[in-house]
């Protein structure tokens, strides 16, 4: 990122927020690492921001976070990616990463086109969607956090 | 033998019949129907709309594409690609299969863009190593004998065709981007602006784009305002990084032929900045890119990769696999 500074503003599911700066991308990976940590299945994690803001680099600490060793790289062209758990990570069930972006989608039927339906609130997946208020994310599923990068 | 292949893992509806007589290949039909313009106006491909025109156009092309000797087989991309669009191309070939008593063979759609090269009767020594970019894909592949591929660098965010896309959103430059940004380019400076070469030093053949595109957004306003140079000077870095590890790539499996494909290898930069280089440093590789028409999605390239799996025996069953939007090109379809 460059320059490095960014600010992040996050709402939870009960609607606090928090504000958090962030100095680097290696911060802003470590950042997303503590977010799966607090993962249990389940959540949807709504990410705003520009054109290199840094949604990639978050999502990269997330799925460090919940033990996958893939590379996270971006779901633009394919819309969507899936990267099965780390079944060696010990816990008794692994989660996926879901990441979306919605960036081409208008609908929530897109989304359905696509298949997310059925990894969105899945119990063995985290989601993380990124341009969540270009396909009506927002009024079908109520993230865990949802998070504006500037 | 005759080979009907269908190909609609993006924005293109492409339908082509490829014939085979004693290993020389006769192009038959290629069709290919594209979206660009409609989906110009949403600023990318939409999933929705691109499966609904490739069910308008499938038949339209599969009519014209049967006018003529039954085929033999039927091939068609299964992966990887949007959902939306993959699922109606395999649709219309399963039916087509069936109807017709002829087996269907799935292919790789970075499998088809290594086969381009097929085509044109380019003599191809093994081990050969291909360069596969476009909008979605950035990978080195080694192909240490034809079939066995395996990936020995990729992106690890964005695909370069990507970075050209959104690095023209970024200056406000029509989509698609990167006949956009190349054409801009060409009246601009590269070496007026300076801008990273990511990860040109790292000790392996894996890529990075996405911190180029963050660089061109946080150049100075007076900077971003040279459209040209900017264009110019992002191409050229992309180039020098594509290049640089290619040659990194060549060092390491001692290919012995270089190939190109997929929509960015149309671009006059990237081709020009090979042909210097592989002249200069190595001059007894021959390097072949494919004709414009064979760099973007096509159904011929799908019916070349489909002939060597063929004679390779090693067609699936059709009932063990489906389409695959993430089908790595070094892991068998399920």
């Amino acid at each position: 990122m460059n320059p490095t500074e960014r600010t992040l503003t996050i709402t939870d599911a009960l609607g606090n927020i928090h504000t958090v700066r962030i100095a680097s991308a290696e911060v802003m990976e470590g950042f997303g690492e503590a977010l799966a940590a607090q993962c249990k299945g389940g959540e949807l994690i709504a990410l705003k921001g520009d054109l290199g803001a840094g949604k990639t680099t978050l999502t990269k600490g997330i799925a460090r976070g919940l033990g996958i060793a893939e590379d996270i790289t971006s779901p633009t062209f394919v819309l969507m990616k899936v990267y099965a758990g780390n079944k060696k990570r010990g816990d008794s069930a692994p989660l996926s990463l879901c990441h979306i972006d919605a960036y081409r989608l208008s609908t929530w039927h897109d989304l359905e086109a696509i298949g997310a339906d059925e990894y969105i609130g899945h119990p063995d997946t985290v989601t993380v969607i990124e341009w969540p208020e270009q396909a009506g994310v927002l009024e079908h599923c109520a993230p865990a956090w949802s998070i504006a990068i500037v | 033998m005759r080979i009907l292949a269908i190909e609609t893992s993006c924005d293109e509806t492409a339908i082509a019949v490829l014939s085979i007589e004693d290993g020389i290949f006769t192009l038959e039909k290629n069709l290919v129907s594209s979206q660009i313009s409609t989906h110009a106006q949403y600023g990318g491909v939409v999933p929705e709309i691109a499966a609904r025109m490739h069910t308008e156009s499938l038949p339209l092309l599969l009519k014209e594409a049967l006018d003529g000797p039954r085929p033999d087989y039927c091939a068609v991309t299964a992966g990887p690609g949007l959902i939306t669009s993959l699922t109606t191309g395999v649709n219309a070939a399963r039916a087509l299969s069936y109807s017709l008593g002829i087996p269907l063979v799935p292919v790789n759609h970075i499998e088809g863009h290594v086969a381009s090269n097929l085509l044109e009767g380019n003599a191809i020594e093994y081990p050969a190593l291909a360069l596969i970019v476009s909008g979605g894909h950035t990978e080195l592949i080694s192909i240490p004998e034809p079939g066995h591929y395996i990936i020995i660098g990729k992106t690890r965010d964005d695909a370069v065709g990507e970075a050209f896309d959104k690095v023209a959103k970024i200056l406000g430059l029509p989509y698609p981007g990167g006949p956009a940004v190349s054409k801009c380019a060409e009246m601009g400076d590269a070496k007026s602006i300076s801008l990273p070469r990511p990860m040109i030093e790292s000790n392996d053949c894996d890529f990075s784009f996405s911190g180029l595109k963050t660089a061109v957004r946080y150049l100075s306003e007076e900077e971003r305002s040279r459209v040209d140079d900017v264009c110019a000077s992002f191409q050229d870095a992309c180039v020098d990084v594509l290049v640089s590890k290619t040659l990194r790539a060549l060092r390491t499996t001692g290919a012995r032929t270089l190939l190109f494909g997929g929509g960015v290898t149309a671009n006059r930069a990237l081709r020009s900045a090979f042909t210097e280089t592989m002249s200069r440093d190595f001059p007894m590789i021959p390097f072949y890119f494919p004709s414009l028409s064979y760099c973007t999605d096509n159904a011929a390239m799908i019916a070349a990769a489909a002939y060597g799996i063929i004679t390779r025996g090693a067609i699936p069953p059709a009932s063990s696999w489906k389409p695959n939007p993430q089908w790595h090109i070094d892991e068998p379809l399920v």
